[in-house]
């Protein structure tokens, strides 16, 4: 026989209350002053019959009632089942996170990493199964839950431990709340291969340094799930001195390549919180190591941020360093520096508009595509009947303003294809055939509408690089741009295409769709004053500009890149026979003939690409947010929804399991009912007894 | 002309008879609702007046007056020109002495007399007294002296009657007592050295100490030539003790504590008590010393009543002849 809640068996201490109460000394209730005690002589206390036990029975009674309480309350129950052991409790499913990031790079916190993955494998038994993964801005498995299942139990800590010391934190940011998203699927899926362990909870065990850098974001989006529980071991170092230096780039307010190089470069210092020191120190130096120039003094206070303008070195060498010292870790120390090139900006304009013509579209695009410090821009206005609408290289967007010819219009396809951005501005029904060519439609329906005084953009994406410019409050205001006339396209009828704006009355003004690698963007009206005040806005610049950047941006190469970057490949080169990237380390990453991206920069430094002319070199930098090295609150982690548990312990499993197998025997045995059933009679019974035993005795008859 | 005797109180133990006792007097319990202590001394006082003119007892000390034949040589500011006028001849006026009677008056305020078993302890019906009793003889133009004691002396005002003596009496009746237990020897003893004018001590205390102590003291005073009161202030409880409950009976002076079961101690408790009073009444009877006790549901007036016959009674004893013969004189 056992018993549920054996805390309420001290109720049996309540047995001997009777007794005391029966034997309790009369003593004085309280105290009384008087005048004088000298008339007085202390009494002796009265032995009365209450200091006797009157009637063992009703004591035994009482003694009873409360026993059968007492044993009624602690919930008894018969084992008719053996106890609980350890291999009953359920079976495991387990993902083991180890943290790869750059951070994990300090001091020993990946030695301290492998030994915690050790520790954590300990704990399991040989039937639960668990993988293990290493994590940074992706969750790679370094043993799945299939290769550990085959190895005999014992071989399988020594084999994760092995493969595990064999590797390297990478120099990759961390994405945390996405690696623990993919965790868990990971681990769903080895759910479903396994139909009978359906209840089994999932588990995750994360082993992390934990710092702030880390990104959670993709947990706001995720439930995390019923089932699933975290179990956090974060990584510490003694040391909590971490800066890191970011680079931000240059001051595009030179006009000249030359001056351009003079221009000072703008890094930022960042100090984690809980730093010891607040002072560093900046300064160049080659290569390999050799100092350039004087040191710079850089205050920056744990938790706090300074950007620092310096100039690039004078004399120097190529490829030189811009180093943080005075720090503790110095993963995130340097910055590599190659001095920037001027950008060109080439823009066609496929149209009859007269480029000097204010009321033509082509007048306002020349005004809008600008030469600056920073880039060299050119407008080519070619005309629908001219033989080809690029002749060289690929410009960064093409405008069609007038329905092109038949060749035209599949160069245009063949331009979007390849990753090109086609922007076509709807003038009248003669585009119906060249779009329904474009959006490869069979027929696309093109309606002018002229409304009664004007239209005007009544729902706009600002999502979408077109408008996120103006997405603020203080620049989102469209109503003082008014459309004298558009022209209606059937939207139903355009598969595929996302409409980007709309006029007030439903209809599309600005629609997009993906053809091939590049871009079609249409549009319903002119920004020419005959069909609106567009281009008399100061929106219409930006949007044209926010338009070529935000497709140069993943098309075009630029000297600096973060670690893991897709980086594309230079425009204008002729690469040879077998490109090949070399990495900083010397390592050559080989490009096949069609590759418009370089992959594989997980290393920060000078990357060069080898053409048949020279070589063009790029700079790959760490995530800056790898230096925000300070410990994030559990708490973080629990507001973005995770459920974090204690460590699983076999036995307290097995104590938690019993305790529920013992309610559930409990609950259908009931005998506490019955005791109480019984105290209840007990009490009767006493109170029967104790009745009699008080009545009172018989008065005779008293004489007359 | 003396006033027939009130047949509502029994002059010779002092107490009310009857029911019309709640008609005459008014009720401590009633009186000590009144603050002021002088204020309440003056309510009583003045009641006692209003039923002094059917008593038999007289005033003392200041009313009385004679007449003799002038002869000269006397101070002629003394004929009663009145009397003179209505029988031609010259009579001289005699007065007693204004500052021939004075009174002293002991307050025990031992912690033994805060004791209460109703609303009314013992020091606040005491003080009560003493004050009713210092303003009664103030309108006499007695000199009046206050001494305060526990285990000694805590005030003293010597006796006087100028204007504001009886304000700065009421005054140190007034402050509470921070007495500890009683000692009688000491401030007797201390009266009896300090008095060198014959006069009357009237001590107001409930005796809760040895009998041969007072004994000694009080047989002192009497032999400096002093009438001696003795008003002895009880609890009701103290002369019943009509406790049931076994509890800790906590003495208030020697905060010694006993056990008591009063059902089992009654008995033997009244024996002492009893024994204790009756001792105390045949020493103040050898002693020639008016013993009144006083509970305190007693009213005051009647102590009043009190006064005035132990000074009548002492004042034909005959011992006292010469005083009596002085006064007169």
């Amino acid at each position: 026989m056992s018993v549920l809640a054996p805390l309420y068996l001290l109720g049996l201490a309540a047995i001997s209350l009777p007794l005391v109460f029966h034997l309790i000394r009369r003593t004085p209730r309280g105290e009384m002053l008087f005048s004088s005690l000298m008339f007085l002589q202390p009494s002796p206390p009265r032995v009365t019959k209450r200091s006797r036990i009157d009637n063992l029975l009703l004591l035994l009674l009482r003694a009873l009632a409360i026993t059968l309480l007492a044993i009624a309350f602690a919930r008894p129950l018969f084992r008719q089942a053996a106890l609980v052991q350890p291999d009953d409790v359920g079976r495991q499913r387990v993902a083991v996170l180890v943290d790869t990031s750059a951070s994990m790079r300090r001091g020993n916190l990946w030695q301290q990493a492998v030994a915690a993955v050790d520790d954590t494998l300990a704990e399991y038994r040989p039937q639960d199964r668990f993988a293990v993964y290493a994590f940074d801005e992706t969750l790679r498995p370094v043993a799945s839950h299939h290769d550990l299942a085959g190895l005999e139990a014992s071989r399988r800590r020594p084999a994760v431990n092995g493969m595990l010391k064999q590797m390297q934190p990478t120099w990759a940011g961390t994405h945390l709340g996405q690696a623990l998203a993919d965790a868990l699927a990971s681990l769903e899926d080895m759910h479903d291969t396994d139909g009978e362990e359906v209840a089994a909870p999932r588990r995750i065990v994360l082993i992390t340094d934990l710092q702030s850098g880390s990104r959670l974001d993709a947990l706001a989006a995720y439930e995390w799930p019923e089932d699933a529980s975290l179990e956090l071991i974060p990584l510490t170092l003694d040391e909590p001195t971490n800066a890191g230096l970011e680079l931000l780039g240059q001051q595009a307010t030179a006009t000249t390549i030359e001056q351009a190089r003079d221009q000072r470069l703008r890094v930022r210092v960042t100090n984690a919180a809980g730093s010891k020191l607040e002072d560093y120190r900046l300064r160049w130096q080659t290569p390999d190591g050799d100092s350039l120039g004087n040191p710079i003094d850089v205050h920056a206070p744990p938790g706090e941020s300074r950007v620092v303008r310096i100039s690039p070195p004078k004399a120097s060498g190529p490829n030189p360093q811009l180093v943080l010292t005075g720090d503790a870790f110095d993963f995130d120390n340097t910055v590599y520096y190659l001095p920037p090139s001027r950008d060109q900006v080439r823009v066609v304009c496929l149209g009859e508009d007269d480029p000097t013509d204010a009321d033509a579209m082509a007048y306002y695009l020349d005004r809008a595509i600008q030469s600056d410090a920073s880039r060299t821009a050119e407008v080519v206005h070619v005309k629908p009947g001219a033989q080809a609408v690029i002749d060289s290289d690929p410009p960064h967007l093409v405008v069609v303003t007038a329905p092109p010819s038949q060749s035209q219009i599949a160069e245009l396809r063949q331009f979007a294809q390849r990753g090109g951005l086609l922007l076509y501005v709807v003038t009248g029904d003669e585009d119906a055939e060249p779009l329904a060519t474009l959006l490869d439609q069979d027929q696309v329906e093109v309606t002018s509408v002229d409304p009664d005084d004007y239209a005007m953009l009544g729902e706009i994406d600002f999502d979408h690089p077109l408008f996120a410019a103006m997405a603020g409050p203080q620049f989102n205001n469209f109503t003082q741009i008014l459309f004298w006339k558009y022209r209606q396209l059937d939207e139903a009828a355009l598969d595929e295409a996302k409409v980007i704006a709309r006029f007030d009355s439903g209809a599309p003004a600005i629609l997009q769709r993906s053809t091939g690698t590049g871009e079609l963007l249409v549009m319903t009206a002119g920004w020419n004053p005959g069909d609106s005040q567009l281009a008399r806005s100061w929106k219409f610049p930006l949007m044209i500009s926010s338009l070529i950047e935000s497709h140069r941006r993943d098309t075009t190469f630029s000297p600096s890149y973060q670690v893991n970057q897709r980086v594309p490949l230079p425009q204008g080169i002729e690469l040879p026979a077998n490109p090949v990237v070399t990495k900083p380390n010397g390592d050559e990453i080989p490009l096949a003939g069609d590759d418009t991206v370089i992959q594989g920069v997980d290393t920060p430094g000078v990357y060069r690409l080898a053409t048949v002319d020279g070589s063009e070199e790029f700079a790959v930098h760490l995530d800056s947010t790898e230096s925000d090295t300070a410990p994030l609150p559990q708490e973080a982690l629990e507001q973005a929804g995770v459920r974090l548990s204690a460590e699983f312990d076999v036995a307290a499993e097995t104590a938690k399991m019993q305790q529920t197998r013992d309610v559930e025997l409990e609950s259908r045995q009931k005998i506490w009912k019955w005791l109480v059933a019984l105290a209840i009679v007990t009490l009767i019974v006493e109170s029967l007894l104790a009745g009699w035993l008080s009545r009172p005795a018989e008065q005779p008859l008293a004489a007359t | 002309m003396p006033a027939a005797p009130d047949n509502r109180t029994t002059p010779a133990s002092g107490q009310p008879a009857g029911g019309a006792r709640s008609v005459s007097f008014m009720d401590p319990q009633t009186l000590m609702q009144i603050k002021n202590l002088q204020m309440r001394a003056r309510v009583i006082v003045e009641g006692f007046y209003s039923g002094i003119h059917r008593s038999p007892y007289h005033g003392f000390s200041v009313e009385f007056s004679e007449y003799r034949q002038y002869v000269p040589g006397d101070d002629v500011r003394y004929v009663d020109w009145r009397l003179f006028a209505r029988s031609d001849r010259y009579y001289v006026k005699r007065f007693e002495d204004e500052t021939n009677l004075l009174c002293y008056l002991l307050v025990d305020t031992s912690k033994s007399m805060g004791f209460a078993s109703g609303e009314i302890t013992k020091h606040e019906y005491a003080r009560t007294l003493a004050a009713t009793m210092a303003y009664f003889l103030y309108l006499q133009r007695d000199a009046v002296g206050l001494a305060v004691f526990d285990e000694q002396i805590s005030e003293y005002l010597p006796p006087r009657h100028r204007t504001g003596h009886l304000r700065h009496f009421m005054a140190a009746l007034q402050r509470e007592p921070q007495g500890t237990g009683t000692n009688l020897a000491e401030p007797l003893d201390q009266i009896a050295k300090t008095v060198s004018k014959r006069g009357m001590v009237i001590l107001i205390s409930d005796l809760l100490a040895p009998i041969e102590v007072l004994s000694t003291q009080l047989g002192y005073l009497r032999s400096r030539g002093h009438d001696v009161l003795v008003l002895r202030v009880i609890d009701p409880s103290e002369s019943t003790f009509p406790f049931t409950n076994p509890q800790m009976f906590h003495d208030m002076e020697s905060g010694k504590r006993l056990y008591i079961d009063p059902e089992a101690a009654r008995e033997q408790y009244l024996q002492a008590f009893n024994s204790h009073a009756a001792a105390l009444k045949s020493v103040c009877s050898d002693l020639g010393v008016e013993y009144v006790v006083c509970p305190t549901d007693r009213p005051l007036e009647l102590s009043l009543f009190d006064l005035l016959r132990a000074r009548m009674q002492q004042g034909r004893a005959p011992s006292h002849n010469d005083r009596t013969a002085r006064r007169v004189s």
